[in-house]
């Protein structure tokens, strides 16, 4: 394979000013149980090529061809197309040489197909025994093989495998209804299943749905509020990463994903009170979202994007690093060997701070703690947000009582992370699948946080 | 194809019951633009080839892109189906032969991408616009599905439009889709831009939104968007999964009167147009709310045995579902729609659509592009910050008229290829952040 991108970079360097080519092969599987039935088996094997031309503008192309005749006519074509005007800045960064693996004692390829069903079939009998009356629990896994080189002199390969898992629990109880969806993920293999402690929360999850289906809702008003780190994880994700994705603050996803509230301010910027920081970090170890080196060859690395309640880094591609003028941090990500690698999250998370739980609790007279969500969703400049809750709890006077069904926190970016006045010691983290991007992409993320203490805010 | 047809002997001498090899071969042009300016120029170049085979009740699927393994197919399936459990919902796939010498050999009309995308974004500026973005793609490719009864092939393609305006803080949109037998000119192109400006700056200024019930005249993007998130719930596979609202209201009604729904792959105008669904059975119109009557889900030959009907057509890789839904038009104009309203939002698009329960509809959704207040016929200022939070059993019951113009939408991952009318809504619930 070296030989051939070897062979097909030496073609695109006679004639662009910057060029990379990136071969990606993937293996995955997945399989499903639904209701105490099993469904089906999928695999794929996957693999492509994907060519940047930078000249005038830039132009891709992406082949799963093996002919190398038919590469370079697909070149030549891509090269008469960057020869046209358009956007063409790109950040080169430094030539760098490497390889990285993520090891693993039980790769997904030595994974039985039985050792998979028993997985499901276990976790579907633990949701009937807790209660569940609706059951859909899914598997997957991966294994992907990344080689990038391009023309000033780059070549890293990595491997890495992934395993995700989710569920969807259903509980009803005299007409009405509860739902649960959770996803898990590690970049790691079998000998790592444990640590998503899938059974534990499947058994909190079944029991907080009995709860709640049989709760009461809220009395709409102005309440101190806890939440849980499964909501400020999707906070961190949804209304600090997702706006500080430079490619979205100058306009690139303008028609899909939208803006960001950022554009067009004075950098840093204050989005809320000092005690908030919000980090983005590919390189912790068995994340979801982990990678050495992104999917243009740039090594990743830990980052703030807000801190202390400021804007600080942004998330950037070779495209955007060069259109601020700073060097890229490693967040160009692509979901397959099809698809172009734009600025992604990768771990994204609230700072813990030196509170515990109960300090937190302790410190509200009139309020409520909202442990998860179900529905949530975000407008397209990541001001106006919503997050509905699953499991949640009344607090009056420093302690918690009855459980809450369904209350609604609907509000703004900077009136949620301002209201921030205490953070908890705690750090959790759940997996995702993140879309952006046209064709879009899904990537595998971690959200995660601590509880965390908002004062005075709306809820319905 | 050689290769296809090497695989399938093989597979048929290897002891399964039932085989389908879908081969899909095609060429992807997309123009992509931001700031008025092109940011990139792509082509992909792709095959791809999807085997499923059965034995009994024991199913298996594969995908693959790389047709140098294939010789390698037939043994590594024999020896993994046969650890399979059995699913018990699995009734065969589609087993009558099928006429294929209807099958369209027109070719996708050639049209410049580039010079078209600046087309777009001209229109835009002309009429008010400071920025664009957007893109154009043009797909073209043939699909070959071989099954144990039939054998197939057929184009397949069509373009996609999308362009969003900005003027200050205030963006339009427009998303449309054009199909193997579309007739696309210059001046339509042209049209999308302008129109994107002009729903840019209806009116500039703003006012606080309210929380409550009002009327509703929902865009085809709208309407558009909360249809194509509901396609789940016409699915066969999610009635039997518990997680539909539809379970058991066949024949029953559950909508207003004024809506009809139907499912149309075979209109080959729009990119949506499919000859043959993915187990080669062919495709047909299928009306799937009839004045207001729920007729039919979407079913595969599989799933229509569980619900002892037939096929509709509509069977996909996971599960059954819609190819190109078309809500019905009615009598009036939007203007005259909107010149009667007393009160009520005109809302241009909506995103990020999500529910908290499946199984009533429950859902929230996040207007953008434009979201007017209409006080006496007139629009007279425009809100902002605030979320549609209803039900999609609510919002088709209030479904009160619909418009007699209707558009061919189709946008990113947000709403499949449809065609919409205007649709007027009772009493939909809006929220607001605080």
């Amino acid at each position: 394979m070296e030989e051939m991108l070897d062979s097909i970079l030496d073609y695109c360097g006679k004639r662009s000013s910057f060029a990379d080519v990136r071969f990606m092969s993937s293996e995955e599987n997945g399989v499903s149980y639904r209701n105490g039935e099993f469904q089906g088996f999928q695999t794929s094997r996957n693999s492509g090529i994907a060519i940047r031309i930078v000249n005038r503008s830039v132009s891709y192309v992406f082949t799963n061809s093996g002919d190398m005749e038919e590469i370079f006519r697909l070149i030549d074509g891509a090269v008469d197309r960057s020869n046209k005007p358009g956007k063409n800045r790109i950040s080169l960064g430094k030539d760098t040489r490497a390889k990285w693996k993520v090891p693993s004692s039980k790769f997904p390829l030595d994974m039985s197909i039985d050792d998979r069903i028993d997985i499901l079939k276990s976790n579907d009998e633990q949701m009937k025994t807790l209660g569940a009356d609706i059951r859909i629990n899914v598997l997957s896994d991966s294994i992907t093989h990344e080689h990038y080189m391009n023309t000033i002199g780059s070549s890293i390969e990595g491997e890495y495998p992934r395993i995700g898992y989710s569920y969807v629990a259903g509980v009803m109880d005299s007409g009405n209804f509860e739902q649960s969806s959770a996803q898990f993920g590690i970049t790691a293999g079998y000998e790592d299943f444990k640590t998503m402690n899938i059974e534990d929360k499947v058994a909190g999850d079944i029991k907080s749905l009995k709860n709640a289906i049989r709760s009461r809702g809220i009395k709409p008003g102005v309440y101190d509020v806890v939440i849980g780190p499964e909501i400020s994880g999707i906070v961190a994700h949804e209304s600090c990463g997702h706006p500080t994705e430079y490619d979205r603050i100058i306009g690139r996803e303008g028609a899909q994903a939208g803006e960001s509230f950022l554009s067009g301010k004075t950098y840093p910027y204050r989005v809320g009170s000092d005690s908030v920081s919000v980090i983005d970090d590919p390189t912790m170890p068995k994340s979801y979202g982990f990678y050495r080196y992104d999917d243009e060859g740039i090594e990743s690395r830990k980052k703030y994007l807000y801190h202390h309640g400021m804007t600080e880094e942004f998330i950037h591609n070779r495209e955007s690093a060069a259109i601020l003028g700073v060097e890229p941090n490693g967040c160009g990500r692509s979901s397959d060997w099809d698809m172009e690698p734009i600025p992604r999250m990768s771990t994204t998370y609230i700072e813990p701070g030196e509170f515990t739980l109960e300090e937190l609790i302790e410190g509200i007279k009139d309020g409520l703690y909202i442990v998860s969500y179900t529905e949530w969703n975000i407008d397209d400049i990541r001001y106006n947000e919503k997050y509905v809750g699953k499991e949640a709890y009344r607090i009056t006077n420093g302690k918690l009582g009855d459980s809450l069904r369904r209350p609604v926190i609907e509000t703004t970016t900077t009136k949620l992370y301002g209201s921030v006045d205490a953070v908890s010691r705690d750090l959790e983290f759940s997996a995702g699948t993140c879309g952006k991007g046209d064709p879009e992409q899904g990537v595998d993320v971690w959200m995660g946080g601590p509880n965390v203490r908002l004062r005075n805010m709306y809820i319905s | 194809m050689e290769v296809v047809d090497r695989l399938y002997e093989k597979l048929s001498r290897s002891g399964f019951d039932e085989i389908i090899l879908s081969h899909s071969q095609g060429s992807v042009r997309q123009v992509r633009f931001s700031g008025s300016r092109k940011d990139m120029d792509a082509e992909w170049d792709e095959s791809s080839l999807g085997v499923f085979v059965s034995r009994g009740k024991r199913i298996l699927a594969l995908v693959i892109n790389d047709l140098s393994v294939v010789d390698t197919i037939p043994e590594k399936l024999v020896s993994m189906i046969s650890r399979m459990p059995e699913n018990p919902l699995f009734n065969g796939i589609y087993d009558r032969k099928v006429n294929s010498s209807s099958v369209s050999t027109r070719r996708l009309p050639e049209i410049d991408i580039v010079d078209k995308s600046m087309t777009m974004i001209n229109g835009a500026m002309d009429n008010g616009a400071e920025k664009s973005a957007g893109l154009i793609y043009r797909k073209e490719g043939t699909e070959n599905i071989r099954t144990n009864y039939n054998d197939v092939e057929f184009p397949s393609g069509g373009y996609e439009m999308l362009i969003r305006s900005f003027r200050n803080s205030d963006s339009g949109q427009e998303a449309s889709h054009a199909g193997m037998l579309s007739d696309l000119h210059d001046s339509d192109f042209a049209k999308l831009g302008e129109d994107s400006a002009r729903n840019a700056t209806l009116k500039t200024n703003y006012s606080d939104g309210v929380e409550g019930k009002i009327d509703v005249i929902m865009s085809p993007y709208v309407i558009g968007n909360v249809l194509t998130y509901s396609s789940e719930f016409f699915s066969a596979e999610s009635v039997i999964s518990g997680l539909s609202f539809l379970q058991d209201r066949i024949e029953q009604p559950v909508a207003s009167e004024s809506v009809t729904l139907i499912d149309d792959p075979l209109d080959f105008t729009g990119i949506g147009g499919r000859m043959f669904d993915d187990e080669c059975a062919p495709t047909r119109k299928n009306t799937m709310i009839d004045h207001g009557v729920l007729r039919t889900y979407f079913q595969s030959f599989s799933t229509s045995k569980n619900f002892k009907t037939e096929t509709t057509g509509n069977a996909g890789i996971l599960m059954p579902n819609s190819w190109q839904l078309k809500l019905n038009g009615g009598e009036r104009k939007i203007d005259e729609m909107i010149a009667s309203m007393k009160r009520g939002l005109f809302i241009q698009n909506t995103w990020y659509t999500r529910f908290q329960d499946y199984r009533n509809g429950v859902f929230s959704t996040v207007p953008r592009d434009g979201i007017y207040l209409v006080e006496n016929g007139e629009i007279t200022t425009r809100w902002k910050g605030i979320r549609i939070s209803d039900s999609v059993p609510n919002i088709l019951k209030s479904i009160r008229e619909t418009s007699r113009e209707t558009s061919k939408v189709k946008w990113w991952q947000e709403i499949a290829a449809t065609e919409m009318p205007y649709a007027l809504v009772n009493d939909v619930n809006i929220t607001k952040a605080f």
